[in-house]
């Protein structure tokens, strides 16, 4: 969507993938125009990078499901491959390319981690000063320091070095940082996965150092439940002094139980692509009764509820304007259009749905 | 004038009316939408109250593309079995009724269709096309390149004298003359292009009998005006397709059926960009538009180059609607139009103002370097990575004026679909900008000049 049409839903801070953004166009292109604001067109809203460093290692091993379903819950010593050989052009968010021996694509060291671009295979590295370099010439208004992600089922042995090598990386990344701050703000990444013992030094650690807010990172679980019970034991760290005035984030969540469990644990923003990845397919959010969150827009009912908008309680233009089975056509044309409506309604949807927590929160409700 | 060398041209004011001159876009709305625009994109980037909109933009509504809707059969329940049977009443099926083909929501929960048809639903009561654009309805944009983007090869649209099988995204379906006027006038369109038929060229049997299918089919229109406005309670004005191929003696005897009926209200010249020899075209053209009264108006399905919409709305073309798919087209294609529009007016150093009163700032030239001879760039090209210059300097679209032709790059190596929207922002209001700038051009006596500031540039 263009941003005039996703700025009008609401929409405030919006994510930029440096990963991405590194294979391509690449920082110098952005740092010519200007920045990231004037690269894009949003001068005058919010911007957050990361450091690129998630997408590195969740797609060398894919996420918690590919884990089990690859076969291995046991401790695993090296980074998993989640797939099989990509081709390099235009696997856009797709895997590291394997190397042509079969080893891992990512190469984790002291120094950074090093991967193959799944444009071009080209070998770049990454690490705690380039990632912050890159960030400053994107100009993001929040950056993030590289972290290094582990897989989430993993001997404790080793997590605990990961979380170890994260601290050296972060407190490195943010050296970079200071020493040209640009106006602009750099979120710590906690890890530490689910144990409490690795969380609890992770928080005492980062919350130590200069950072002006505090994202929640690595390994939140395998589903909703197990993020409910980290975030319950965890979140009071923050409200200690000098800890609870800086802004919490949480890295990747966006389905709406999480999102109010951890509103009311004291979580301030989120990040996800979930909403505009499920538009995309179809799946369109909505509050009417009897839909379960969501309706499958492609399903064959939709095509004659005449003048039923996807969501009645919605103001968005799309609601305003379209009805389903119209929307179902679109679909099933394979119009471009569609992925635009449906990318921004659910972005609408979002929007409103945050701005109904933020007054619950004024009204004393949570 | 017949005879007179094309250097001679009627001048501009031997025109009658300001609205003859005026040359409007009838842009192709595949799926009932403007393409790729949002109702927030829609009011920003082409207002209604704008000059550039309100006089040379029309939505143009294909019924293959937007009406054609899935009928269901209901599922026949099967009958209780009884202990005794009883031969004397036999146990009746049970079924939901069904009215026009198509049953009720609730029973087709989940139901594959068992088949199409075609319905029409109001367009600005929808508000999918609001009120304020002008809007007008055909069967198809061209049937002849219907067959050649169907499905798998499909073979273009067949017909008999009571029906067309149209080729439309779910296959071929048919559509009756009386069906097809159903649907537009259900849709409300404020002007449709009757049902016509449309054969290849090579065929010289089946284009004669395309031009009788199609008169024959005017004459079914215009026969049964009043019973139809009585039934849906609107009466669209009817433009009358003018077919033949390059049969100057069919196209002529088309339009002379045509202007006979009273009920018509304009023309449409289907076809026409399928002649391959732009010479023959251009005299098709004009032959046609001398047979067609001045009052009427007269439109050109489809031109789909800058060439071709030059010739069709250049005098002896004579057009004054001109369907297309262009913006679009060029869009999928990565390419933006980077045509000077203003270096006709050649007044240096002076910027003019537009229609709506804004200082008209001449867009820059792109110096031949990496235009084509479409009049566009490709964003695609490396060259442009690290362009941070507007597609068109001084171009005030949103594209323009919000973005470089980096960027544009970047998304276009990304596969972002937000690629395609700037572009097709971006090639409409350049499109509806020539356009307008030709009826400037028109109306001052420098139609020619215009023209020939166009062409070179295509020709660089």
């Amino acid at each position: 969507v263009d941003f005039h049409d996703a700025d009008a839903t609401g929409q405030q801070l919006v994510f930029c993938n440096s990963y991405h953004l590194l294979l391509q166009p690449g920082p110098e292109v952005i740092a010519e125009a200007g920045g990231l604001h004037n690269f894009i067109g949003r001068r005058d809203r919010p911007l957050i990078t990361d450091s690129g460093g998630f997408q590195v290692f969740s797609l060398a091993y894919g996420g918690v499901h590919e884990e089990r379903s690859g076969g291995s819950a046991e401790v695993t010593k090296e980074l998993k491959r989640s797939g099989g050989t990509r081709k390099a052009d235009g696997n856009k968010g797709g895997q590291n390319i394997l190397n042509s021996d079969g080893a891992p694509p990512v190469k984790c060291t002291e120094e950074g981690v090093r991967f193959k671009s799944y444009r071009d295979g080209r070998k770049i590295t990454l690490t705690p000063e380039s990632t912050v370099q890159a960030q400053k010439a994107y100009g993001a208004d929040i950056i993030i320091p590289l972290d290094e992600l582990p897989p989430h089922f993993t001997d404790r042995s080793i997590l605990e070095e990961s979380v170890e090598r994260t601290h050296r990386w972060e407190a490195r990344s943010l050296k970079e940082h200071l020493k040209e701050v640009k106006e602009q703000a750099m979120y710590c990444v906690v890890h530490g996965g689910l144990d409490v013992e690795l969380r609890t030094k992770s928080v005492e650690y980062l919350t130590s150092l200069p950072f002006d807010g505090y994202a929640i990172g690595g390994s939140l679980g395998k589903n909703a439940a197990d993020l409910v019970e980290l975030l319950e034991w965890m979140m009071p760290m923050f409200d200690e002094d000098g800890r609870k005035d800086k802004p919490r984030h949480l890295l990747g969540i966006a389905d709406e139980g999480s999102i109010e469990n951890a509103i009311t644990k004291g979580i301030d923003t989120f990040d996800s692509c979930y909403p505009t990845r499920l538009a995309r397919h179809g799946t369109l959010l909505t509050t009417d009764e009897g839909s379960g969150g969501r309706i499958n827009i492609k399903s064959g009912k939709h095509s004659k509820s005449y003048g039923i908008p996807i969501d009645s309680n919605c103001s968005c233009p799309v609601c305003q304007r379209y009805d389903r089975p119209y929307l179902w056509h679109l679909f099933k044309a394979r119009e471009p259009l569609f992925t635009n409506l449906a990318t921004l309604h659910n972005i609408a949807y979002m929007n409103t749905l945050m701005a109904k927590y933020r007054q619950d929160i004024l009204d004393d409700k949570i | 004038v017949q005879g007179q060398p094309e250097s001679s041209r009627v001048p501009a004011s031997a025109m009658t009316t300001t609205e003859e001159m005026k040359v409007k876009l009838i842009l192709h709305c595949e799926n009932g939408s403007p393409p790729y625009l949002t109702p927030a994109l829609l009011a920003t980037c082409f207002p209604s109250t704008s000059r550039a909109v309100n006089d040379h933009l029309v939505f143009g509504i294909a019924v293959r593309d937007s009406c054609v809707t899935p009928v269901y059969k209901p599922k026949e329940k099967k009958p209780r079995k009884t202990k005794q049977k009883n031969k004397s009443n036999p146990p009746s099926r049970q079924g939901s009724t069904v009215s026009d083909g198509v049953s009720s929501v609730a029973s087709m929960s989940g139901a594959k269709p068992t088949g199409y048809t075609f319905t029409g639903r109001p367009l600005h009561d929808d508000l999918i096309i609001p009120r304020e654009y002008n809007v007008l309805a055909c069967p198809s944009f061209d049937l002849i390149d219907d067959g050649k983007s169907g499905n798998n090869g499909t073979k273009a649209a067949t017909a008999t004298h009571k029906e067309l099988s149209l080729v439309t995204p779910r296959g071929h379906q048919k559509l009756t003359p009386s069906l097809y006027r159903e649907v537009v006038e259900k849709m409300e369109a404020p002007t449709s292009i009757g049902l016509y038929d449309e054969a290849s060229e090579e065929n010289a049997k089946r284009n004669a009998k395309s031009v009788e299918r199609t008169k024959l089919w005017l004459e079914e229109w215009t026969n049964s005006s009043a019973e139809m406005e009585k039934v849906t309670g609107h009466k669209s004005k009817l433009w009358a397709p003018i077919v033949g191929g390059a049969d100057l003696t069919l196209r002529l005897d088309c339009i002379e059926n045509a202007t006979r009926q009273s009920s018509v209200c304009g023309v449409a010249l289907i076809g026409i960009h399928h002649i391959a020899d732009r010479q023959a075209r251009i005299a098709l053209l004009q032959s046609c538009s001398k047979a067609i009264p001045k009052s009427m108006p007269r439109a050109v399905l489809v031109a789909n180059s800058i060439g071709e919409i030059m010739d069709a709305a250049q005098n002896n073309g004579g057009v004054q609607y001109i369907g297309s798919s262009l913006p679009a087209l060029l869009a999928r294609s990565r390419r933006a139009l980077i045509l000077d529009l203003f270096g006709w007016r050649n007044e240096e150093g002076k910027d003019q103002q537009d229609g709506d009163g804004r200082p008209k700032k001449r867009p820059r030239t792109e110096g031949g370097a990496r235009s084509t001879k479409d009049g566009c760039i490709c964003l695609e090209d490396k060259a442009f990575a690290r362009d941070t210059a507007p597609f068109v300097e001084g171009c005030p679209c949103l594209a323009c004026t919000e973005h470089k032709r980096a960027y544009l790059h970047h998304l276009i190596n990304a596969k972002e679909l937000l690629s395609e929207i700037l572009l097709f922002v971006h090639n409409l209001h350049h499109l509806l900008s020539l356009l307008q700038e030709m009826t400037d051009a028109t109306a001052i006596g420098k139609q020619m000049e215009f023209v020939q500031h166009i062409e070179r540039q295509l020709q660089s």
